[in-house]
């Protein structure tokens, strides 16, 4: 009887403690909320295991990731990469809400490892490997970490979208190539896409679409989704039901909404308002994600880290402003090219910046820098009147000798700068301005100002390549030949250009320089259909 | 021998019959087919590969060297404590034939579930890797350089001692040299200076290596040459140069290539031409002019010969069998802490012996220390720094022979796991440390007094 109320006893207190940790769990978590930067509440859909050995393992974790670590640096020493996506993951695991723990090691993947590959290939598939580590894992067991925002964005802003990785070019092409699955032209059209249900239940709920499903599966497809039905395997039948079927649109944009929330982790709402706020963005570049993350971090974000989020959407918008445009040439190779109608936008974001660190130097340094560059480039595409704002903007501003001569003389002076202090893409990109500036004259009649804008465009990418006598630099900068810029001027003129006359004397001008036709493939993929 | 084979044939019934050779059986399957669909490798074939070969038969090691500790310590100490073992010591049997009856039937035991586990991740990595699954690529690179047995073969070594003594000696009458500085380190110093020098290339500058290619060459598989390099440029970059592989008297074959620096890298060379001695040049020609920079080659591993020496059926029993070596010193540790403790008592003593071989490396390191806490501001730590000296050098003599590379290591990458390293695990897991823990626990088990009352 003694051993039965001892029991008893034991069980009672149990019951009071367990009780007691449970109230007090309560106000630790409300107190880690309030003390940890961005953090959240616990995650609650964690894989069982991770869960379990992050409570069964308790501080022992510390110990496991410092083996890892060990065996991981001595792996990567070795050449050995094969484990360290494995090892990596691992040590996150054991320590999934230690957000420095995903940071590194996402940049070592992306950043450290991938560069000692030659072939851009490999190169990409580590780049990838860091950032599915960050956005498919990180972010899921930290939705509350700026710091893993500011990471992903890092990977877009300056692995993708800078120049600084001989492979840039590979990552931005791969990447479009990648979100061209998902929609058409440079952006989803938004209210299709928010329209459309988001998951495969909803799709489901359509009476049209459920009989739609059931005509596809009858016709070989097994499992729905984009690769199944989009695939060139596909069968007639497959292909003739999505021309034909009413609820086929429906379908093929909700199964392209639900890869891009599912594998890019990309939320179209977030995007369209992205968007509404600093675009029009090409989603297809690196840029528009770099500001895409580093937005939803600053959700979560205070003090410095709220300002380098800043920065990076800044920087982005201004990197989107020069080079934020995809177009791919006939060989199938992505040319960025300006996005003017960013220019607001950034001069916005220039001047709030300036209202905020007026006091400092740099800042007008990176502001007169980038209205001159603005200027540039709108005087190469033929936009006068811009261009002229810009120019008194900068004479009230920055006055100078140059502002002091005149719009014409500013002109003039501004190029001869320009080879020295652009960089080989900006060149291009001015290069490319004068080319459809030409071309634009051309149209219009204007032979005269056609060849002497497609002169001076061949004169400044000939002081370009002269200035950098380098191959190296070329490549890894992306300047392409003279006459693929050409082509993208042409096609990309021609597709804006409505009036018959104006057509036809773009048409026999292309083909008289035999600039070759249009690829349709190439076509669809930089119009968008 | 008879008696020994009649304990170890009861050793493993009682066994069988507990079940627990069925669990390890379920166990081991479980992880071997459940651990390749939760590995992530780098989305390569040849990584996937590689990955189930070193973490598959990896985790079946750590469960069975587990399981065997355990076993060890239990198969004589819970005969004690139930007293079963009364019975068998009235048999006309050695204790010493005891132990080793046990220790054959763990052996045996062991034997048989590597076995188990071998052919599995053998028929698992086959399927996976079957001829329809993959691409021709894939395929030559997984048959050329993982699933085969190469051999590493690094370049001939300029001898450099003298030219290294005559550098230190100078060093050493100048009158900035260290005063606390050994000549032996200035010798060191001299040498790694003077290698140093003789795996760099100037921009324009060849640098040439000679390998000893082994005398029987299979000349259907290419080599592979692995090298990576340093640059003088602070950031990682792809620098050009030009290989030649074979001597200007003989066919060269001429690779132009662009690599990153600091990654490493592989060259298929198909029928090189090996000078009459059996050597075979291989040169590197830095062709940096238009942007100069230096290249440096470190001479431990800035450049390999893999070399083909068989297929990869028999490096894996190979590295089977130093596993297997590696259990049967398990089980001679745990069948000897387990006649002379009660079984808590063993195994936590068993336990803490294999800990301790994890630790070698820092053994290693605290044994190369000359000081530990005398210096300024401690006199009396002269004293204890003799102690530790003592103790970690003690130590170091004592653990660091059962050092040795993990041979799945090996195995993962195509490297050859020859059979002198299965003769010297025998050597030195079994005959000498088995040995010495055998004679030790004959010594101690024969004075345990077994009757006491509980």
């Amino acid at each position: 009887m003694k051993s039965f109320f001892q029991n008893a006893l034991l069980v009672l207190l149990s019951v009071i403690f367990i009780a007691g940790s449970g109230q007090v769990q309560q106000g630790l978590l409300k107190q880690r909320a309030e003390l940890t930067q961005g953090n959240v509440a616990p995650v609650e859909n964690m894989p069982p295991w991770v869960a379990f050995v992050t409570v069964a393992l308790g501080g022992f974790r510390g110990l496991i990731v410092d083996a890892l670590w060990l065996r991981a640096t001595r792996m990567q020493e070795d050449g050995r990469y094969f484990e360290l996506v494995q090892l990596s993951d691992w040590m996150t695991k054991l320590e999934p809400r230690f957000p420095q723990i995903w940071e590194f090691h996402s940049w070592n993947l992306a950043w450290n490892v991938s560069v000692l590959f030659n072939d851009h290939e490999d190169r990409w598939r580590w780049v990838q490997h860091g950032m599915r580590m960050l956005r498919d894992e990180g972010l899921v067991y930290n939705p509350g970490s700026p710091e893993l925002y500011w990471a992903l964005g890092w990977i877009f802003q300056f692995k993708m979208g800078a120049s600084l990785d001989d492979a840039h070019r590979f990552y931005k092409t791969s990447w479009a190539g990648e979100m061209a699955e998902l929609f058409d032209g440079m952006a989803p059209d938004f209210d299709p896409y928010l329209a459309a249900p988001d998951t495969m239940e909803g799709l489901l709920e359509d009476s049209a679409t459920q009989s739609l499903v059931a005509s596809l599966t009858e016709a070989g497809i097994s499992t729905l989704n984009l690769e199944a039905v989009t695939s060139s395997n596909a069968t007639d039948r497959v292909r003739e039901l999505l021309e034909n079927d009413p609820a086929a649109p429906t379908l093929l944009v909700s199964l392209k909404r639900q890869k891009m929330k599912s594998v890019y982790k990309l939320d179209v709402e977030r995007m369209m308002h992205v968007d509404d706020e600093y675009g029009p963005l090409d989603w297809r570049l690196p840029d528009a994600h770099a500001i895409y993350w580093a937005e939803q971090g600053k959700e979560h974000a205070e003090g410095f880290t709220a300002l380098t989020l800043d920065r990076m959407t800044f920087q982005s918008l201004a990197s989107a402003f020069r080079l934020g445009l995809a177009f791919f040439d006939i060989d199938g190779l992505l040319i960025p090219s300006p996005n003017l109608a960013l220019y607001e936008h950034v001069r916005k974001a220039y001047l709030e910046a300036l209202e905020e660190h007026g006091d400092n130097e740099s800042m007008h340094t990176a502001f007169e820098n980038f209205l001159n560059l603005a200027f540039n480039y709108h005087v190469g595409f033929n936009r006068v009147d811009r261009a002229r704002e810009i120019f008194n903007e900068i004479k009230t501003r920055y006055p100078s000798a140059r502002t002091n001569g005149g719009y014409n003389h500013f002109v003039a002076t501004s190029f001869g700068e320009a080879t020295r202090e652009l960089n080989g893409q900006e060149v291009r990109a001015v290069a490319e301005g004068f080319i459809v500036q030409g071309l634009t004259w051309y149209a219009r009649g204007d032979d005269d100002r056609y060849f002497g804008a497609l002169m001076q465009a061949m004169a400044f990418y000939r002081d370009h390549r002269k200035e950098f006598n380098d191959e190296a630099h070329w490549k890894r900068v992306g300047l392409p030949e003279f006459n693929s810029l050409k082509y993208k001027a042409f096609h990309e003129l021609l597709e804006r250009v409505e009036h018959p006359v104006a057509r036809q004397r773009l048409e026999e001008l292309r083909i008289r320089e035999g600039v070759p036709d249009k690829d349709p493939d190439q076509a669809t993929r930089s119009t968008g259909m | 021998m008879k008696k020994i084979l009649a304990i170890a044939s009861i050793s493993l019934r009682t066994t069988l019959r507990s079940k627990v050779v069925l669990s390890l059986v379920v166990i081991l399957l479980m992880v071997i087919i459940g651990l390749p669909l939760s590995i992530k490798s780098d989305a390569t074939i040849s990584g996937e590969v590689q990955i189930l070969v070193i973490y598959t038969l990896g985790i079946v090691i750590a469960i069975l060297s587990i399981a065997t500790l355990w076993a060890g310590c239990a198969a004589i100490s819970s005969e004690v404590a139930e007293r079963q073992i009364h019975l068998v010591v009235s048999k006309p049997v050695t204790r010493f034939q005891i132990l080793l009856g046990k220790w054959v039937g763990l052996v045996v035991l062991n034997a048989a579930l590597l076995c188990v586990s071998g052919v599995a991740v053998y028929g698992l990595l086959r399927w996976n890797t079957r001829a329809t699954q993959l691409t021709g690529d894939e395929l030559r690179q997984l048959n050329e350089e993982i699933l085969v047995a190469r051999t590493r073969i690094g370049p001939q070594i300029p001898d450099v001692d003298v030219e290294a003594r005559k550098m230190a000696d100078d060093w050493m009458k100048a009158p900035n040299f260290p005063p606390n500085a050994t000549r032996a380190e200035a010798i060191d110093e001299a040498r790694k200076m003077i290698l140093a020098k003789a795996f760099s290339v100037p921009p324009g500058a060849t640098i040439t290596w000679k390998f000893d290619l082994p005398t029987r060459l299979r000349e259907d598989h290419p080599l592979h040459i692995r090298y990576k390099f340093a640059s003088s440029r602070m950031e990682i970059t792809t620098i050009p140069g030009t290989w030649i592989v074979g001597g200007p008297e003989r066919r060269q074959t001429i690779i132009d290539r662009n690599d990153t620096s600091e990654g490493f890298h592989t060259i298929r060379v198909q029928d090189p031409v090996a000078s009459p001695d059996g050597s075979l040049e291989i040169s590197f020609r830095n062709t940096t002019e238009e942007r100069p920079v230096a290249i440096y080659f470190p001479p431990q591993d800035g450049i390999s010969l893999f070399v083909y020496t068989g297929g990869f059926e028999f490096n894996l029993l190979r590295t089977l069998l130093i596993l297997l070596l590696h259990l049967s010193f398990l089980s001679a540790v745990g069948v000897v802490a387990g006649s002379l403790f009660s079984l808590p008592t063993a195994a936590f003593t068993a336990l803490y012996l294999v800990v301790l071989l994890k630790f070698i490396p820092y053994i290693e390191s605290m044994a190369a220390r000359e000081s530990f806490m005398s210096g300024p501001g401690q006199p009396g730590g002269q004293i204890f720094d003799v102690f530790l000296i003592l103790f970690y050098r003690g130590m170091q003599l004592l653990v660091s022979p059962l050092k040795s590379p993990n041979p799945l290591d090996s195995l993962g990458i195509g490297e050859n796991v020859p059979w002198s390293w299965v003769g010297s695990v025998f050597a030195v897991k079994v005959l000498l440390y088995g040995g010495a823990i055998a004679l030790i626990g004959r010594l101690l088990f024969y004075r345990r007094e077994l009757g006491l009352p509980s």
